[in-house]
């Protein structure tokens, strides 16, 4: 299993999310929903920064880039937080605590609507246009296994 | 229709047992005066004051009742869809509610003490049905509202995350007016003035005609006329944010904009049908209740918002 935040993790999120929704999440939804999500791909493009504030020691970095062209992730790395910044067009960040909760299993809406992910860059109404696209590459991140740490701070 | 001044006398000062009579419909025209007559921040706090209720008052044993009896497996669960986006909603905009008070003119800060005790006691009002009537359990107001987030759409989290995240935006920034008025067009105007007056119609006209759940219609029509006092006193804000600059008119378009792209989303049916409506009707209420809120303030859509806001799928929620 890779490690969260690893190389190897992000290039497994890379292909599941180029390859969301599975046949069970598409048939768990109307139509229309994945139509919309069509709808909107379009406008997905540019850098989407996933970090965690408070990551533990023995992990490989602390923040997740992806980067969309069309709703398409065209590349997936991992980097520190300062470094993927300054090219992102949107940051979500959130306590190592509560990315495991996600990973774990917790509502991707909840994540989002408790603020269990901040987001600490970009403009927050066009991030909200494409609201459900990011709440399905939220639950497809989800769906990637990945070993954890201990939860010491680094 | 301009509601006479005896329907408005009847709305105004009746207290929670009368509202229990009171017609739903004229607690929902009295929302809507002309941007003339919107009343003054503490007038609205004054009204406030006679009107307020104790939730602690109501009684839900005919209703537990008439949730076991009357009510069958297809109404149950369509009112549950509509009324857990309310559930939450009342937790999110009472939650939400606090960073607007630093950047605000002060009489508005008086009067929205006023709103932020409502919104909690909307949510303790919500918290009680789910517990004696619905039969949820739980130890906090948290572990009710867990048990009720199966029932609430997806697309939820699409309004209400906006709301969110705008409130941490305007925590960070709270007076720049920009977010301000993103911030009162996502609540008072969507959120308020759209979704929760729309799923109040829905849940309590069926009450109404169906003749049950008693103690539900009066906390709700209570709780509707409660909402009346916050979107006028939105209303006047977000008019007053306009006659200080006019430009702040995009601010409401871009805002609307998102929120219409979102709700034209929708990830699973709700069945009006066992409550007595049709998607179409409730998409019908829900474009009349925008343009109504939009004339309070003298705003207009340009021809591409008219165009999303017919294509929106109806977000069941409210706050």
């Amino acid at each position: 299993m890779a490690g969260f935040m690893s190389t190897q993790w992000a290039q497994q999120v890379k292909a599941q999310a180029n390859a969301w929704p599975d046949p069970e999440r598409r048939s768990s939804k109307l139509v229309d929903f994945w139509d919309w999500i069509d709808m909107v791909k379009p406008s997905v493009t540019g850098r989407l920064a996933l970090s965690v504030r408070d990551m533990p020691k023995g992990a490989e970095s602390d923040t997740l880039c992806l980067d969309f062209e069309a709703g398409v992730v065209i590349d997936a790395s991992v980097c520190r937080r300062a470094q993927a910044e300054a090219g992102a067009a949107f940051l979500l960040a959130g306590s190592y605590e509560d990315w495991m909760s996600m990973l774990g299993g917790y509502d991707v809406g909840k994540m989002v609507m408790y603020r269990k992910l901040m987001l600490e860059k970009g403009d927050t109404l066009a991030f909200f246009t494409p609201a459900f696209f990011w709440t399905e590459l939220l639950a497809a991140i989800q769906s990637v296994p990945a070993e954890t740490f201990e939860a010491v701070p680094a | 229709m301009t509601m006479t001044d005896d329907r408005i006398d009847s709305v105004e000062m009746t207290d929670l047992a009368g509202l229990g009579r009171t017609d739903i419909d004229d607690v929902l025209d009295y929302v809507h005066v002309p941007t003339a007559k919107l009343p003054g921040y503490l007038d609205l706090y004054d009204r406030y004051l006679r009107q307020r209720w104790n939730v602690n008052d109501l009684d839900f044993t005919q209703d537990r009742a008439d949730w076991v009896d009357k009510m069958n497996d297809d109404s149950r669960n369509s009112f549950l869809s509509i009324a857990s986006g309310f559930h939450h909603g009342e937790r999110q905009v009472e939650a939400e509610l606090a960073p607007l008070f630093f950047g605000i003119p002060e009489d508005y800060k008086v009067f929205l003490t006023s709103h932020l005790e409502d919104e909690a006691r909307h949510t303790v009002f919500f918290d009680r049905f789910y517990r004696d009537v619905v039969g949820l359990e739980g130890d906090g107001i948290m572990d009710v509202l867990d048990g009720s987030w199966g029932y609430i759409q997806e697309t939820f989290v699409g309004p209400f995350g906006l709301l969110a995240y705008l409130t941490d935006d305007l925590r960070r920034d709270p007076y720049n007016k920009h977010l301000q008025m993103k911030y009162a067009t996502t609540y008072m105007i969507w959120i308020e003035g759209v979704l929760a007056l729309s799923v109040m119609k829905i849940t309590l006209n069926y009450a109404r005609d169906f003749k049950v759940l008693p103690a539900y219609y009066t906390g709700f029509t209570a709780t509707c006329r409660d909402e009346a006092r916050h979107v006028q006193g939105g209303m006047r804000f977000v008019r007053q944010l306009l006659d200080e600059d006019p430009s702040y008119v995009t601010d409401i378009h871009d805002t609307l904009r998102t929120l219409l792209t979102m709700g034209a989303a929708r990830s699973g049916y709700v069945y009006y049908e066992p409550l007595g409506w049709s998607e179409d009707r409730v998409q019908a209420l829900f474009m009349d209740q925008l343009h109504k809120k939009l004339a309070m303030v003298g705003v207009s859509l340009p021809a591409d918002l008219e165009e999303m806001l017919s294509m929106v799928r109806p977000t069941l929620a409210g706050g």
